[in-house]
């Protein structure tokens, strides 16, 4: 452990010192790339690691009762037959490839809470995957919440800052870590790339026990801005299934990079974007949770890449049959839009579902799921269904806890897909499958 | 130093042959009133008031047993005896435990934390309304509810968290077992009235509550017309998910 944190520490801070040295050098602020102005980004570089700094500081520093601190380090052996992965600038949909797999590190993750008060609390998540595509730990997820004691049956609570919408039913670890599988669905795979709310959300929520109800009903809405690249990298590879979640600063590559970097949380446009929703709880056994989400976005608008115009609705369930089993579905349609409409502009439809089923016997917990993803490009100027997508997968999934602290878990993934712009690099049609052994340890301050 | 003339040992051997007699006559003649005391009060509990048994039995509208259901059982000619006992309301993976507590008027209830996870209890409920800041394990001092009423209790970081603490006036209470019983011994009074109530329970308040003369019966049944609601007792919680 101790090795642990000296490693993640002083990684940190040799990112941090790298940083520095090349701003010195340029005399600039550092930028990763030559094709976006750093300027353009949600947060500098120096910025970024002190960020990081301070969150693991204040795990290190102080502890105790008003804060929790939590770490999770994954380490898998890897075996799979994918295409160069999306990750290293293919069209594979998988994480890892032929060329990257083996014994990997899996992941690193680190969630720390802070109460500063009875009802506000400070959240930071940060998650490294040692894949060069951001700095050795990025932070994910960066939020103040406020929660004050409910005083009658509806409750408001609001939270400010970087973090996810509640629209995974799966994403329910620390640090919005899957639970019944290694890689989550390819919705929640696409939300982890691209999809963060840098804004506000407020919730009412009545409090169905003030009734005699044992749930209860939200509303909830959200005003954001900094993701107007969201439908990027969905449209440029498709649907991937992965469990790799895009921070802050990192930054992905198109496929055949014709962009070579893609900062995700940006702004082009000027214009704030929403979701509203409601959330229903039926005791311990049924949530469900419908969203429209509509980023209003001018995809005329151009800073180095265009604005992406993307609303979708989606909706979520999860249904615990009893004591061990439990049901997971969620369906999402949409569509995105890229360039001026009048002219050339490309449009898509999207959609998507997944069904997870999954039972836990004692200790080990084994799940089936089957996604099913489509896109379907009806628009652009003198070409259509050139960037369609379709396919499916199925994921199998067994996981053993082993105390408190050490969980092992295995999962087979299997993806069909056809993705015509593939056809230049690889095949149209492609069957990917994934073995994944994890080993996970798990801290808890 | 003596307890009863509060004499201090340091005082003079003089005045000791006085507090001698003196403290004999008091210890025996206080002894004599306790000997009364008791004599008379054993005698009043075993011949002159019968302590009469009552069971209490609630099956749902297929015949079948109902647990956890809270039962009183009052007088209202009678005084409330005040218990002194420790009441607890336990928070264990994520669940309060028990779900519902039932306790006399003026109970002191501790809310101890037994999950690793914070919790920060509240009730706005009528008949108490509190909040309970932030914590882990034993950090507040018990609550006291003066009003009788039922409290419903939340957890302001887990929304899923509910508890209720059902706060009685009545001398004889508690909660059916395994098949649906209370049992009670030493009902020392001829009429009552008994009240069931439980969260599940979707009947009417008018057929919950009955008077009854104990001399009639030492059996009571409510038989519940209404199919329970829909919410059996929660489920255990794996406390690292939505924590």
């Amino acid at each position: 452990m101790i090795y642990f944190c000296y490693g993640v520490v002083s990684s940190v801070l040799k990112s941090l010192c790298i940083e520095i040295y090349t701003a010195v050098l340029r005399g600039v602020l550092p930028s990763h790339n030559k094709n976006i102005p750093i300027n353009q980004c949600f947060l500098k570089a120096p910025v970024r690691n002190t960020w990081i700094l301070l969150l693991l500081g204040c795990g290190v520093a102080y502890g105790g009762e008003p804060l929790d601190v939590r770490a999770i380090v994954d380490v898998r052996i890897v075996n799979t037959d994918s295409e160069q992965s999306f990750v290293n600038g293919g069209f594979g949909r998988t994480r890892f490839d032929t060329d990257h797999d083996g014994l990997r590190l899996g992941a690193v993750y680190g969630t720390a809470r802070y109460r500063v008060s009875d009802t506000v609390t400070l959240n930071g998540d940060v998650a490294g995957y040692a894949d060069g595509n951001s700095s050795a730990l990025d932070v994910t997820q960066l939020f103040a919440q406020w929660r004050p004691f409910p005083v009658g049956p509806i409750r408001f609570s609001s939270k400010i800052g970087m973090f996810y919408p509640e629209f995974s039913m799966e994403n329910r670890g620390p640090a919005w870590t899957p639970v019944y599988s290694v890689t989550p669905a390819a919705i929640n795979s696409w939300y982890g790339e691209e999809l963060r709310t840098l804004g506000t959300e407020l919730t009412a929520r009545w409090l169905g026990a003030s009734a005699g109800y044992q749930g209860d009903v939200a509303l909830v809405l959200g005003a954001y801005g900094w993701n107007d690249p969201l439908g990027l990298t969905l449209t440029s590879h498709g649907w991937n299934l992965h469990d790799r979640q895009t921070g802050l600063t990192g930054h992905l590559i198109t496929p055949g990079n014709r962009w070579e970097h893609i900062h995700e949380f940006r702004e082009i446009d000027g214009r704030p974007g929403f979701y509203a929703g409601v959330q229903w709880r039926h005791g311990d056994h049924l949530e469900v949770r419908a969203y429209r989400y509509d980023n209003r976005g001018d995809p005329a608008a151009f800073k180095d890449v265009y604005g992406w115009l993307t609303r979708f609705d989606t909706i979520g369930a999860r249904l615990e049959v009893d004591e061990n089993w439990t049901v997971i579905g969620q369906w999402l349609q949409g569509d995105t839009f890229l360039g001026p409409r009048d002219s050339w502009g490309i449009a898509w439809d999207m959609k998507s579902w997944f069904l997870l089923l999954s039972r836990q016997v004692n200790t080990w917990r084994f799940s089936l799921r089957h996604d099913d993803f489509n896109l379907n490009q009806y628009k652009g100027a003198g070409f259509v269904h050139f960037y369609d997508d379709d396919g499916g997968a199925w994921t199998v999934a067994a996981s053993k806890d082993v105390g408190t602290q050490w969980q092992f878990m295995a999962e087979w993934l299997s993806i069909n897909s056809r993705f015509l712009p593939r056809a230049s690099y690889t095949k149209t049609q492609l069957a990917e499958q994934q073995l994944q052994l994890s080993l996970r340890y798990k801290w808890h301050y | 130093m003596c307890g009863i003339c509060r004499l201090e040992s340091r005082q003079t051997v003089t005045s000791i042959g006085h507090h001698f007699f003196n403290s004999v006559f008091r210890h025996l003649s206080q002894s004599l009133r306790y000997s009364a005391v008791t004599a008379f009060t054993f005698a009043f509990s075993t011949s002159w008031i019968h302590a009469a048994e009552l069971s209490v039995q609630v099956t749902d509208r297929n015949g079948k047993p109902v647990e956890g259901v809270v039962v009183t059982i009052s007088d209202d000619r009678m005084h409330h005896q005040g218990e002194s006992r420790k009441w607890i309301m336990d928070q264990v993976n994520l669940r309060f435990v028990p779900q519902v507590l039932v306790v006399p008027v003026g109970a002191a209830v501790d809310f101890p934390n037994s999950d690793t996870v914070s919790h920060q209890v509240y009730s706005f409920s009528k008949a108490k309304s509190f909040q309970l800041p932030l914590y882990k394990g034993k950090l507040h001092p018990p609550v006291t509810f003066e009003k009788p009423g039922l409290i419903v209790l939340g957890c302001n970081i887990h929304d899923e968290m509910i508890g209720y603490i059902y706060v009685t006036p009545a001398q004889w209470f508690g909660r059916t077992d395994a098949n649906g019983v209370f049992h009670t011994a030493d009902v020392t009074t001829d009429k009552v009235t008994v009240t069931i109530w439980s969260p599940y329970i979707a009947d009417a308040d008018k057929v919950l509550t009955r008077s009854v003369d104990v001399h009639d019966a030492t059996r009571i049944d409510f038989k519940l017309n209404k199919p329970l609601r829909n919410s059996p007792e929660p489920r255990p919680r794996n406390p690292e998910w939505d924590y």
